[in-house]
C-alpha cells in the first residue's frame, strides 16, 4: 500500500495537440477503511482547489499543460500525498490514491492545552495567537503553535487581534479589543476541525483579513467524519481531565445531517496554584441540503469556561516560591478559593445559507450571541491591601526604605512571607465583623461585560472564467455591552459603601450608597456600537503567476452611556457622550511567480487605516465619557516576500516581512509616583509607532519514508519606531496636596523609546526537530527549540521628561544626570528560553473502530524562564526609583510570567 | 442509502457518555463557586505561660530577641481606627485594673480590623524583640540605625505569626480615674476620666495641627490638668475641640514623666454635659482688717502686722495686698500679695519681717515671713492699707500723704490695736476705732511706749 503512494501510474496517455490542458483524474480512498474520501483538497503548484468529487472519491481536473509540477493531494485528518508529475497534455489517471490517516492531528488537542494557557488573560497584557494557526501546514507556522507558543511566541510579533476569525464567514473577533474568543467554543475540538487558515496577506473568499491571517472555522456537519469520536485525556497544564464526544450522522440521501458534540474540562489546580479549571461546552448543528448547490446550517454553540487566573511576579517573589505560585488563591474552610476567577459564557446561535456551484460560492449568515464575561477580583476600602505581594509585606520592603535596609526585619518579613503567602480568606471575613458599622472592608467583586450582539454575513465568490475570480462580501456588526462591577460576595458583613476610599467621593450619586451582593458598584456603563465592513477582491491567474488585491472600508459608530453620576466627574460621567463615526480602509495586493513547479516566488503589499480599538478610544470608560483628544487612527503598512520550495523529499518556505503600525494609541491604568506628584492616573499614549520586521525559515526534509527532519527559524525585530506623546489623566477630587494639578490632565511630553523592542514574546525563535513515522501506525517526534530576544513590556512614563523630576521641589533631581537614568532605564533582554518537546502517538484499526493514542511530553528538562513581563510604573521618578534599586530587590521592579515546567498530555480517543 | 440516525447501541453509548460529563459536572472535584463563611479563626484562650511581670526576666538590659516559646496574654486597648493610633497596639495584662501595659509595634495598618479593642490576645513571643525604655516594654520586629537596634515595627505578614485573637465575648474595661491618681496607674492601659473639659483658651482649636502631632490640654472641675495627645493624621484632627465637660477614655502614655492621653476615635470623648461651673477664686470681704501693728520700743525686729477675719467663715486671701504707703509718700512703697493664704473665720494672719527674731519673741512661727523694709516693718509712722482682689481699699491705718509722727496714727515704738468692739472694716482711718500706744502721746494717742513680747498678742484679737 505505501509504495503506491509515491507511485504515479499513467495509465494511458491520449494524444492532444499543442497547448492542450492535461487532464488528471484518479480515486481518493481512506488507505484504512478503503472508503472514499470525499472533502479532498489538491494543490497543483500551490494554487489549492476544492475538488469535485463523486460519491465514489473520483475526481478529474483539467489542468495547463506546464512541465513539472507537484501535485498535492490532501484532505482534513490525512496525511497530504504528493506527486511529481509532467504535465504535457496527456491524460495522467492516478487511480486508486490511499490517504493514510494523520495520526499525528491528534496533537490539534494538544494545542489547545497550550493556547488555553494564554496570558492575554489580562486586558492590556499582548495575547498570542496560536489558536488561529492550528489547521496550518505550514511547518513554520506548526512549530510557532506546538513548540514556540510555550513561550509566546507570536508569529511576526503580531497580537492576536490581528488574526481574523470566522465561523461559517462570520467575523468573531470582538469588537472591544479585536481579538478572537477561542474560549466561546472551547473544548469542542470536534466541532470546530474544519478550518481553512490563509496565512498574512494572502487571499480569502470571506473578507479582507488581518494581517496575521484568516481562519474561517466551517461548522458544516456534513463536513464531519461521520460517526462517534469519544476521547479522554489527561494533562497537568490548564486542566486535568477532559471527556468528549461528537457524533456526526453524516451525509444522506434525505439531505439531513447533523453533529452534537460536548465536552467537559476540569482541575481542581492547573499547573500554577490555584488555577481551577471548570469548563463545559455543548455544539449542536443541523444541515438542510436544499440541492446539491445548496444548503441551509444551524449551529448553536454553548460553552461555560470558569478559570482561575494566576499572576504575574516580581524577580524576588518568583525566587522564593518559584513559577506556580498564585498570590490569587488561599484557603477557605479547607478548600482553595482563587480570588481571581474569569467566567466566560457567550452562547451563540447562527444561521447560514452557503450555495456552492462550478463558478460561484456563496455563503451568508447571521449570528446572535449573548452573554457574559465576569473577571472576579477583592476589593478593599480602609482597609490593608490583602495581596500577600503587595511591596510592604514581602522582605524587599524592609531593604528599600528611606531610612536604610533592616536585615533583622527583612528576615522576619521573609518567615512572615513564606508562611502567608496566601490570600487570608478567613482574615478577610474576620475584618468584615470587626467593622463599626457591619459594612465591608473586602468584598469580592466581578468586573463584567455584558454583551449582545448581532451580525450577519455574506460573502460571495464568482469564478469568471479561468484567469479570473472575483469576491465580493459585506458584513454587519452591532453590539450592545454594559460594564459594570458586581458584588459577588460581601464576604460575611452587611452592607458594602460604594465610595472611593481614597478621595471618599461616590460612584453612584444617583443609587444609593449602600450595596449588597448582587448590586452594582464602581462603574457602570454602555457601549453602543455598530461596524460595517466590506470588501472586493479580484484574483488573476496566468500561466506561471497568479495574482490578487484585494480593497475593504469599513464604519463604525460607537457611544458610551454613562449609567453611574459619579461624584469626581459630575459632569461628563452619567448619560450619553460623544458619537463617533470613525471609518478605516484597507488596500492589499500580491503576486506569485511560480519558476517551476518547485520553486515559486510570493509578494505581498498591504496598507489599512482604521480606527484604534473600543478600549483605546476612551480614557477612563468606566468613569466618564471622555474620548481620546485628536483620535488618530492606525496606519499599517506591511510588505512580505516569500520563496517557496516543493521538493519530493524538500518542502519549505522563506520568508521576510516588514509593517510598520503608525499613530498607535494606548491606554494604560495605574497608580504611580511620578516627578509631579502621585495620583491614580489613566496615561494616554498617542502617536505610538511600531516596527516588525524579519525572516521567517521553515524547511522540511523527508530523510526516509519514515523519518522527517525540520529546522525552523524566525529572526525578528520588533521596536517602537517613534517617541510617542504620554498625556496622564487624574481627578481631583483627592486631598489637594497630593495633586499633579486641578485640571485633571497633564501632558508630559514625548517618551523617549524610538529604538526600544517590543514586548511581543521571544523575537529570535528556532527549532530542530525531527519526527519518525512508523509503517505500523505509530509514530513520535522530538523538538529541540531555542528562544531568545524576548522583553518585558516597557513603562512609558518614566521615558518622559518628568521622571527626572523631584516632586519635592519641582526641578531636576540632582542625580538624574544621563548615566544614572540610562542605567535605571536599560531595556533588560529576558533569559534566553532552551525547550525540549516530544511527541507521539500510535492507532489501531479494531474490528472498524479506530483507537489512537496521542502523548506529548513538553519542555523535557523541566527548564524555567521568563516568558514575558512588564515594567511597573509606580516608580515614576528618578529619586524614588533610584532609592528603589540600591538594594538590587526593588519593591516595584518588573513583574514577569514563568513558563510552565515539565508537563504531560495525554490523550486518548476511539472513533466508531 | 445510510441512515443518518445512530443505531440504538450508539445512542446508548452516547447517552453513558453524557451520564458520565454530567456526574463529572455536579461531583468534580472543581472548587464551587460558592463557598461557605468560615469560623472565626480563634486561639484558645489558655496556652499562656508568662505575664507581664515575667517580661523582667527576660529583660537584660537592652533590646534582645526572645528564643523561647513563651506566650503572653493580653487585652488590646488602641486601635487605629481613626488613624490615631498607627502601626501599634496597646496591650494590657488584665480585663480590669491592669498591672501593666505594654507597646507592641507592628507594619500593619487597619489593625482594628482584627484586632479591634479589647480584644483578649495571645502573644507569641518566641522570635519577637523585647525592648524596654523607662516607662514601658516594647514588643515588636526591629529598627536598625547606625548599628543600634531598638525594637521596631514587626512586618505585617510576620503579625499572623505572633497574634491571636481569641474572639472572647469579654473586653478590657477602662480603669475610672482620676487626674490626681494618674500617677499611680501603669501606662500603657485604658483609663477614663470623668468631668473633664478642654481649656478654656483651647476652644476652637482643632485637635491637631495637621501632620504634626500636638497636645492639648484637658481638665477637670478643679482645674488639674492632663495633655492630651492627637496625631497629626488622625482622622479627626481637623475636628474642632468640644466644648462641654464629660468623660475621656484613652490609652495613658507617658512623655517623659508627663501623662498623656491619646483617644482611639472621638467615641472616647463623651462631652455632652455643660462645662465646669468657674471657679471663683477672687473673694472681698469687709470683716477682713487690720487688727494689730506692732513696733516694739524694746526690739525693732519683733514688729509685725496682724489681719483679723471678723466672718463667720474662713476667706481666701488671693490677690489680696497689704500696701505701705512710707511717711508722707503717696506712691505705694512696698507692698505684701497675701495670695495662698487663707484666713479662718474669727482668726487672725500674722505678717513678719522677721521670721526667726519673730518666734524668738513671741514663741510661735507668724503666718507669714517677709522681708524687712516691707508693710510689716513700719516704724510707725507710716500709712497702711489692706486692697481686695478687685483693687478696692478694704481697710487702712492712718493716712496716705500724712506722715504719721505727731498724728493718731502713729505708733513708733508702740502699738496699734483695733478695739474688740469693731467687726467691720473701714477703708477711712478712723482714730476712734484703734487705741494707739506710742511714745510722744500726740492727739489723743497714748504715751506709753510698748515691749515685746509682754505688750502685744499676735495671733489673737
Amino acid at each position: 500500500m505505501r509504495t503506491a503512494m509515491f507511485a504515479v501510474v499513467f495509465c494511458y496517455a491520449t494524444y492532444l495537440t499543442g497547448q492542450q490542458n492535461t487532464i488528471i483524474s484518479g480515486t481518493v480512498k481512506n488507505g484504512f477503511t478503503g472508503k472514499p474520501v470525499l472533502s479532498t483538497n489538491l494543490n497543483l503548484n500551490g494554487i489549492t482547489k476544492n475538488l469535485e468529487i463523486d460519491s465514489e472519491g473520483q475526481f478529474s481536473i483539467l489542468a495547463p499543460p506546464d512541465g513539472n509540477q507537484t501535485l498535492e493531494i490532501s484532505a482534513p485528518g490525512f496525511v497530504t500525498k504528493r506527486f511529481e508529475i509532467y504535465l504535457d497534455g496527456n491524460a495522467i489517471e492516478l487511480g486508486d490514491v490511499l490517504l493514510e490517516k494523520d495520526i499525528t492531528s491528534e496533537k490539534n488537542d494538544n494545542l489547545i492545552t497550550l493556547s488555553d494557557n494564554d496570558f492575554g488573560d489580562d486586558d492590556d497584557l499582548p495575547s498570542a495567537s496560536m489558536g488561529i494557526l492550528q489547521s496550518t501546514r505550514d511547518v513554520f507556522l506548526n512549530r510557532a503553535a506546538f513548540d514556540f507558543g510555550q513561550a509566546f511566541f507570536k508569529v511576526r510579533g503580531y497580537d492576536s487581534q490581528h488574526g481574523q476569525v470566522l465561523l461559517n464567514s462570520l467575523p468573531m473577533n470582538k469588537l472591544w479589543d479585536g481579538r478572537p474568543q477561542w474560549n466561546h467554543w472551547g473544548g469542542l475540538n470536534d466541532a470546530i476541525r474544519n478550518q481553512e487558515f490563509s496565512h498574512a496577506l494572502t487571499t480569502n473568499p470571506y473578507g479582507f483579513g488581518g494581517i496575521l491571517g484568516t481562519t474561517n472555522i466551517n461548522t458544516k456537519p456534513s463536513g464531519f467524519r461521520p460517526g462517534l469520536r469519544i476521547s479522554s485525556s489527561a494533562s497537568n497544564r490548564t486542566y486535568r481531565g477532559r471527556i468528549m464526544a461528537t457524533y456526526s450522522s453524516g451525509q444522506s440521501g434525505s439531505g439531513i445531517s447533523y453533529a452534537v458534540s460536548s465536552s467537559r474540562r476540569w482541575a481542581k489546580t492547573g499547573y500554577v496554584d490555584g488555577t481551577l479549571y471548570d469548563a463545559y461546552s455543548f455544539f449542536g448543528a443541523l444541515e438542510y441540503k436544499l440541492n446539491p448547490k445548496n444548503s441551509l446550517v444551524a449551529t448553536a454553540v454553548l460553552a461555560k469556561n470558569r478559570r482561575g487566573r494566576s499572576a504575574a511576579l516580581t524577580q524576588e517573589i518568583y525566587d522564593l516560591m518559584g513559577n506556580r505560585y498564585n498570590p490569587y488563591c488561599g484557603n477557605q474552610n479547607g478548600k482553595t478559593r482563587n480570588s481571581r476567577e474569569r467566567v466566560i459564557f457567550e452562547p451563540f446561535f447562527m444561521l447560514n445559507h452557503f450555495m456552492e456551484s462550478k463558478k460561484w460560492t456563496w455563503v451568508s449568515g447571521i449570528m446572535y450571541q449573548d452573554g457574559i464575561t465576569a473577571k472576579s477580583r477583592l476589593g478593599y476600602s480602609n482597609a490593608p491591601n490583602p495581596d500577600p505581594t503587595y511591596y510592604k509585606n514581602v522582605p524587599s520592603y524592609h531593604l528599600n526604605g528611606a531610612i536604610g535596609a533592616d536585615f533583622l526585619n527583612m528576615a522576619l518579613a521573609l518567615k512572615g512571607f513564606k508562611n502567608h503567602s496566601q490570600v487570608p480568606w478567613e482574615q478577610l471575613y474576620l475584618s468584615n465583623t470587626n467593622t463599626a458599622d457591619t459594612s465591608a472592608s473586602y468584598i469580592l467583586q466581578e468586573d463584567k461585560v455584558q454583551e449582545r450582539q448581532l451580525s450577519a454575513a455574506s460573502s460571495m465568490s464568482w469564478k469568471i472564467n479561468s484567469k479570473f475570480k472575483l469576491s465580493l462580501g459585506a458584513n454587519f456588526k452591532n453590539s450592545a455591552v454594559n460594564q459594570y462591577a458586581e458584588i459577588k460576595d460581601l464576604l460575611g458583613a452587611d452592607v458594602y459603601w460604594d465610595k472611593d476610599s481614597f478621595s471618599n467621593t461616590r460612584n453612584d450619586l444617583q443609587g444609593s450608597l449602600a450595596k449588597r451582593t448582587g448590586d452594582r458598584v464602581g462603574y457602570n456603563f454602555g457601549l453602543a456600537m455598530t461596524r460595517f465592513r466590506g470588501f472586493g477582491q479580484l484574483e488573476i491567474q496566468g500561466n506561471s503567476w497568479d495574482g490578487f488585491a484585494s480593497a475593504s472600508v469599513s464604519s463604525l459608530n460607537l457611544q458610551r452611556n454613562g449609567l453611574f453620576q459619579n461624584e469626581r466627574y459630575v459632569e461628563n460621567s452619567f448619560g450619553k457622550g460623544e458619537e463617533l463615526a470613525l471609518s478605516g480602509f484597507g488596500l492589499k495586493s500580491g503576486f506569485t511567480y511560480y519558476i517551476t513547479g518547485r520553486h515559486s516566488l510570493s509578494f505581498h503589499g498591504g496598507s489599512m487605516q482604521r480606527p484604534p480599538t473600543i478600549q483605546n478610544i476612551f480614557v477612563n470608560p468606566r468613569e466618564n465619557n471622555l474620548v481620546v483628544p485628536d483620535l488618530q487612527k492606525v496606519n499599517i503598512t506591511t510588505a512580505d516576500a516569500n520563496y517557496y520550495l516543493r521538493l519530493p523529499d524538500l518542502t519549505g518556505r522563506i520568508s521576510i516581512f516588514y509593517t510598520r503600525f503608525q499613530h498607535e494609541t494606548d491606554i494604560n491604568f495605574f497608580f504611580s509616583d511620578t516627578g509631579l506628584g502621585s495620583d491614580f492616573v489613566q496615561e494616554v499614549v498617542t502617536g505610538l509607532d511600531r516596527l516588525h520586521k524579519g525572516i521567517e525559515l521553515g524547511m522540511e526534509y523527508q530523510i526516509s519514508n519514515d523519518v522527517k527532519l525540520s529546522v525552523v527559524g524566525n529572526l525578528g525585530d520588533y521596536i517602537f519606531a517613534s517617541d510617542p506623546n504620554i498625556q496622564l489623566y487624574f481627578d481631583t477630587s483627592g486631598e489637594q496636596q497630593d495633586l499633579i494639578n486641578l485640571e485633571g490632565n497633564v501632558d508630559l511630553g514625548v517618551a523617549k523609546v524610538k529604538g526600544l523592542k517590543l514586548s511581543q514574546g521571544p523575537q529570535t525563535a528556532l527549532a530542530l526537530g525531527v519526527e519518525y513515522r512508523s509503517p505500523k501506525y505509530w509514530w513520535m517526534g522530538a523538538t529541540a527549540n531555542y528562544l531568545d530576544e524576548n522583553y518585558a513590556s516597557i513603562s512609558t512614563i518614566v521615558r518622559t521628561n518628568s521622571f527626572l523630576l523631584d516632586p519635592e521641589t519641582g526641578v531636576p533631581h540632582p542625580e538624574a544626570i544621563p548615566e544614572n537614568t540610562a542605567r535605571l532605564l536599560n531595556q533588560q533582554k529576558m533569559d534566553e528560553g532552551y525547550l525540549l518537546n516530544l511527541v507521539g502517538g500510535k492507532s489501531w484499526l479494531i474490528k472498524g473502530k479506530y483507537i489512537s493514542t496521542f502523548l506529548s511530553v513538553n519542555n523535557l528538562f523541566d527548564s524555567v524562564f521568563r516568558t514575558g513581563g512588564y515594567e511597573q510604573s509606580r516608580n515614576a521618578n528618578f529619586g524614588q526609583m533610584q532609592q528603589d534599586n540600591l538594594s538590587g530587590t526593588p519593591s516595584f521592579g518588573p513583574k514577569y510570567w514563568f513558563s510552565y515546567g515539565r508537563t504531560y498530555f495525554l490523550n486518548l480517543a476511539i472513533s466508531l | 442509502m445510510n441512515s443518518i440516525y445512530p443505531n440504538r447501541k450508539t445512542i446508548r453509548f452516547l447517552l453513558k457518555i453524557l451520564g458520565v460529563q454530567i456526574l463529572i459536572l455536579s461531583y468534580s472535584c472543581v472548587a464551587n463557586p460558592d463557598f461557605d463563611i468560615p469560623p472565626l479563626d480563634c486561639a484558645e484562650g489558655t496556652g499562656a505561660n508568662l505575664d507581664f511581670r515575667g517580661l523582667d526576666s527576660l529583660y537584660q538590659g537592652e533590646t534582645l530577641q526572645i528564643l523561647d516559646d513563651f506566650v503572653l496574654e493580653g487585652y488590646v486597648v488602641s486601635s487605629d481606627i481613626a488613624s490615631n493610633f498607627f502601626g501599634v497596639l496597646m496591650i494590657q495584662d488584665k480585663l480590669e485594673n491592669p498591672n501593666q501595659g505594654l507597646r507592641f509595634e507592628m507594619d500593619q495598618s487597619q489593625s482594628h480590623l482584627q484586632f479591634p479593642p479589647g480584644t483578649k490576645i495571645l502573644i507569641k513571643l518566641n522570635g519577637l524583640y523585647l525592648g524596654k525604655t523607662k516607662h514601658e516594654y516594647k514588643l515588636g520586629g526591629t529598627f536598625s540605625s547606625f548599628g543600634n537596634i531598638s525594637v521596631g515595627r514587626l512586618p505585617s505578614l510576620k503579625v499572623k505569626d505572633h497574634l491571636f485573637s481569641s474572639c472572647a465575648e469579654e473586653k478590657a474595661v477602662p480603669t475610672v480615674t482620676t487626674i490626681s491618681q494618674l500617677g499611680q496607674l501603669p501606662s500603657n492601659t485604658l483609663v477614663k476620666l470623668e468631668n473633664m473639659e478642654f481649656l478654656d483658651e483651647e476652644l476652637g482649636e482643632t485637635f491637631a495641627v495637621e501632620q504634626e502631632e500636638t497636645i492639648r490640654m484637658l481638665q477637670d472641675c478643679d482645674e488639674n490638668q492632663v495633655e492630651l495627645v492627637t496625631s497629626g493624621y488622625a482622622d479627626f484632627q481637623a475636628e474642632p475641640l468640644p466644648s462641654g465637660r464629660g468623660s475621656v477614655t484613652g490609652v495613658l502614655v507617658r512623655d517623659g514623666n508627663d501623662y498623656q492621653l491619646m483617644i482611639r476615635s472621638l467615641g472616647d470623648i463623651d462631652f455632652s454635659k455643660e462645662r465646669c461651673p468657674e471657679v471663683i477664686r477672687e473673694f472681698t470681704s469687709n470683716k477682713i482688717f487690720i487688727s494689730e501693728l506692732a513696733d516694739p520700743d524694746n526690739n525693732a525686729a519683733a514688729r509685725f502686722v496682724e489681719l483679723y477675719n471678723a466672718g463667720d467663715s474662713s476667706l481666701d486671701l488671693n490677690l489680696w495686698s497689704l500696701r505701705r504707703y512710707t511717711n508722707d509718700n503717696t506712691e505705694i512703697g512696698s507692698e505684701i500679695d497675701l495670695s495662698g493664704y487663707t484666713i479662718e473665720e474669727n482668726g487672725t494672719l500674722v505678717i513678719s519681717p522677721n521670721t526667726q527674731e519673730f518666734q524668738m519673741v513671741y514663741g510661735f512661727l507668724p503666718d507669714l515671713g517677709i522681708s524687712t523694709n516691707s508693710p510689716a516693718d513700719s516704724n510707725g509712722d507710716d500709712n497702711l492699707e489692706l486692697v481686695d482682689p478687685f483693687g478696692k481699699v478694704i481697710d487702712a491705718f492712718g493716712v496716705v500723704g500724712e506722715d504719721g509722727s505727731g498724728t493718731n496714727h502713729e505708733f513708733e515704738d508702740g502699738r496699734a490695736v483695733r478695739n474688740p468692739d469693731i467687726i467691720e472694716a473701714n477703708p477711712v482711718y478712723t482714730f476712734t476705732e484703734w487705741t494707739v500706744f506710742n511714745d510722744t502721746g500726740d492727739s489723743g494717742t497714748t504715751k506709753q511706749p510698748q515691749n515685746a513680747p509682754q505688750d502685744y498678742d499676735p495671733g489673737t484679737h
